[in-house]
Order: C-alpha cells, then sequence, then structure tokens
C-alpha cells in the first residue's frame, strides 16, 4: 500500500524530465505544477473543471489539472504547454486567429494535440465533442475550429508528400 | 485549493482497501476518478480526512468476459474511466449514455463507479444497468470478526441495491458492473435533454431497451434520483412515473412534457 501522509517527495515526469520537490497529500497537480515548478503556461480558472484552462496531458490524454491529485499521478507522463512542441498546431492557431486574450489557448492547444493524435483528420462532431471540455470568451470558438481543420489538413498534405 | 490536510492511500489488494477503511471508519472515503470528491473538498461538503484510491485496483481496472449465474456477461470494473467504457463500446447502450457524462476532458477522469455511487443525484452510467438488468459487484469489511475480520464480496442485480442511491454497507464500495452480454446487445433507445448548453446536467435523461416484449426504461434528471420501470407490450407510459421535479433548470410541466415525447419515440425506435 502507498501512503502519503504530510510533506512528502513527489516524482512527477513533466515535458520528459524527472521533478522532484515536496508535496502534501491535497495538492492539485495544477497547484504544483504552478506554485512549486513554476510552469505558470497551465492557467488557473473555475478550479471546478468547468473552463478547461488548467487543461494538460497526462499520458497523452486531456485531462483538467484541478481535478487531479498530484499524488495520484507520480509516474505518469505529464505535459504541459511549456514542453508541446506542435509548430504546426501554433502555426494554425495563429494563422485562423484561434486566440485574442490568449489565456485559454494553452489548455486549448493541449486539447487540439491530444485531438490531433488520437484522431488525425477529426470530424467536425469529434472536434466539438473533444474542444466542448474548454471554453473561451473571445474568440467565438470559430477560429478554433478552423485552427484545428488546418494542422489536420496541413499535417495530411505532409504525409501524403 | 484544498484547504486541509488529507491522507492519501493507495492500496494493491481490496483487503488492503477494506483494512485502510477499517483503521478510520469514520473518516475515510474511498476515492476513484475524484472529481467530485475534489470539488466537494474545496466547497466544504466533503471533509474526509482520508481518501482510499481504489480505481487501479485489479478488479477496478478490467474489463472482460466472465460466467455469473450461468451466463456470459461484459464485466466493467468500476476504475474505467467514462471514456474508456465509450471507446470500449461492447455495451454500446452503456457507452451512448456515457458519452454525454460532463465534458470529454473530464471523462477521462469520472469514473464508472464514481458516477454510479457518487453523491450527485444523476447518475447516468447507472441507467443502462437499471435498464438492461446489470449486476453490482461489492466489497467491504465482513461483517463477522470485529475489527479484524476479513473481507465480504456481494454480486446484487443492479435494480435491488438502487433505491435513490446505492445502498451500500458501511465501508462497502463498487468493484465493478456487469450485463449479460446478450442484454448488452439488445436494440436501445438512448435520449438527453439539457436546459442550455450539451454539457451540462440532464433535465431528462432516459435509457430504454426491449426484450422478449418487455419494456425497460431508466431514468434520471426527471426525478430526484434515477428510476425505473418495466411494462409489457408497451412502453411505459408517463403517467407510470412519479411527478417530475421542478428546479431552476426545468419546470415540471416542461420535464413531463419531454418525458412524453420521449417515451412515445421509444417503440417505434426498439422495433
Amino acid at each position: 500500500m502507498t501512503e502519503r501522509i504530510g510533506l512528502y517527495e513527489l516524482r512527477l515526469m513533466v515535458n520528459g524530465e524527472e521533478r522532484v520537490l515536496a508535496a502534501r497529500p491535497q495538492d492539485t497537480l495544477l497547484r504544483v505544477l504552478r506554485e512549486a515548478l513554476g510552469l505558470t503556461g497551465t492557467k488557473l480558472g473555475c478550479e471546478n473543471g468547468d473552463c478547461g484552462v488548467c487543461t494538460v496531458l497526462i499520458d497523452g490524454k486531456p485531462v483538467k489539472s484541478c481535478m487531479v491529485l498530484a499524488v495520484e499521478v507520480e509516474g505518469a507522463d505529464i505535459l504541459t504547454i511549456e514542453g508541446l512542441k506542435d509548430e504546426g498546431l501554433r502555426e494554425a492557431f495563429q494563422a485562423e486567429n484561434g486566440y485574442q486574450c490568449g489565456f485559454c489557448t494553452p489548455g486549448m492547444m493541449l486539447n487540439a494535440h491530444a485531438l490531433l493524435r488520437a484522431h488525425p483528420s477529426p470530424s467536425p462532431e469529434e472536434t466539438r465533442e473533444w474542444m466542448a471540455s474548454n471554453l473561451c470568451r473571445c474568440t467565438g470558438y470559430e477560429g478554433i475550429a478552423r485552427a484545428i481543420e488546418r494542422a489536420s489538413s496541413k499535417r495530411a498534405k505532409i504525409l501524403k508528400e | 485549493m484544498i484547504p486541509f490536510d488529507i491522507v492519501y492511500r493507495r492500496p494493491e489488494t481490496v483487503e488492503e482497501a477494506v483494512a485502510a477503511w477499517r483503521a478510520q471508519p469514520g473518516a475515510s472515503i474511498y476515492y476513484s476518478g475524484g472529481t467530485e470528491i475534489l470539488t466537494g473538498y474545496r466547497t466544504g461538503t466533503y471533509d474526509a480526512g482520508a481518501v482510499i484510491d481504489v480505481k487501479r485496483l485489479p478488479e477496478c481496472s478490467s474489463r472482460d468476459t466472465r460466467r455469473i449465474a450461468g451466463h456470459e456477461a461484459l464485466y466493467f470494473g468500476a476504475g474505467l474511466s467514462l471514456n474508456e467504457v465509450v471507446e470500449d463500446a461492447s455495451f454500446p447502450l452503456l457507452a451512448a449514455s456515457a458519452r454525454r457524462i460532463a465534458d470529454h476532458s473530464v471523462r477521462n477522469r469520472i469514473t464508472l463507479g464514481g458516477n454510479v455511487a457518487g453523491r450527485l443525484p444523476y447518475r447516468e452510467a447507472l441507467l443502462p444497468f437499471l435498464a438492461a438488468g446489470g449486476t453490482a459487484h461489492l466489497a467491504g469489511p465482513s461483517l463477522e470478526g470485529g475489527a479484524a475480520g476479513g473481507v465480504d464480496r456481494r454480486e446484487l442485480p443492479v435494480r435491488e441495491l438502487h433505491a435513490k442511491r446505492l445502498l451500500l454497507r458501511p465501508g462497502e464500495f463498487l468493484l465493478g458492473l456487469s450485463v449479460e452480454a446478450a442484454a448488452a446487445g439488445l436494440p436501445f433507445y438512448h435520449d438527453r435533454a439539457t436546459s442550455g448548453t450539451e454539457v451540462d446536467y440532464p433535465i431528462l435523461a432516459l435509457c430504454a431497451v426491449a426484450r422478449s416484449g418487455r419494456y425497460a426504461v431508466a431514468l434520471s434528471g426527471y426525478l430526484d434520483a434515477p428510476a425505473w420501470l418495466e411494462s409489457e407490450g408497451t412502453p411505459p407510459l408517463p403517467k407510470d412515473f412519479p411527478e417530475p421535479r421542478s428546479d431552476a433548470r426545468a419546470s415540471r410541466p416542461y420535464r413531463a412534457e419531454l418525458l412524453r415525447l420521449s417515451l412515445s419515440r421509444v417503440e417505434d425506435a426498439l422495433k
């Protein structure tokens, strides 16, 4: 049985690097990423699992890091916006005005990245289903949807060539 | 932020999980995806000082086919995420129901057991098992032997175990749910309505199956807790169900009309 009481040594694999820090069992992954590791690209929004600005990938799957205890993901592979190397998606967001104030963008991009890995050519319904996890108050979502479509098309074109 | 200290325990076996609960019976809570518990910690509706994370127990994380009561049955561990259940697709009604709960990212965290055994009144993942007649697999402290006692395991029809909530004994938790393979493959009807956006709690979620001329309908969001009815020859009528709830999401007459419309489609959908 694994047991964690009080301050303990937490080992996390974040963006391909092992990070060792002191944590408490009640610390959420969001708090650890931002406050202990300084990875503030993961935003703090509702802290209620609704808005999606704290989205990170755990073993490739998008999750809201405010809804995860850090202790639960010891040994898992965590990807934050700081570790995302997806130039095609970044360029597509820029080209299609997929962001405005930018606060939701880290979560949006990580979720979109996971979507395109799971479904390289997502249907509009798949895009809508996945991206409904993230709220944006600026763009009206159309630019984000276009950015995902653009990134998907570009990848398909590159693979074809 | 969770404003107080908790203890985190992750047992390797069911026996360890039950022993952990026995060590602090009033202060421990079984933990799976954690979405409801973490929210409750922040808002003050949960205050357990220790969580026992059971989602990785082999019995909670497996999805297999086994013989139960002489039938081939599909078993779903309570620790499977809702997205894993959706992607599995071997019980299409469960996949259809689970797919509409919360949003895609949160469904990577919400587990089948957490949705079914949590405190929220909707429990939409339970509806397919109520409609198709599933079985709940439980484990908890043995009623004999006191503090040093062993583990009792029970298998009960979901329809018997559920009366507004799962009637679990103290210290008992859900290992998984199963459904007869033949029932899992029945034609089904699923309907869901919210008051606004798709990602919201239902004002009516309805699952229906028909087998040998009998219709079974389970619903959520309509009353204070999930409910189900069976009828012979034709689907149940709206008047067969109690009066719906009325709240800020939808009025009583609106819910009643939604149910009437939904039930009117069941027979054609299942022909």
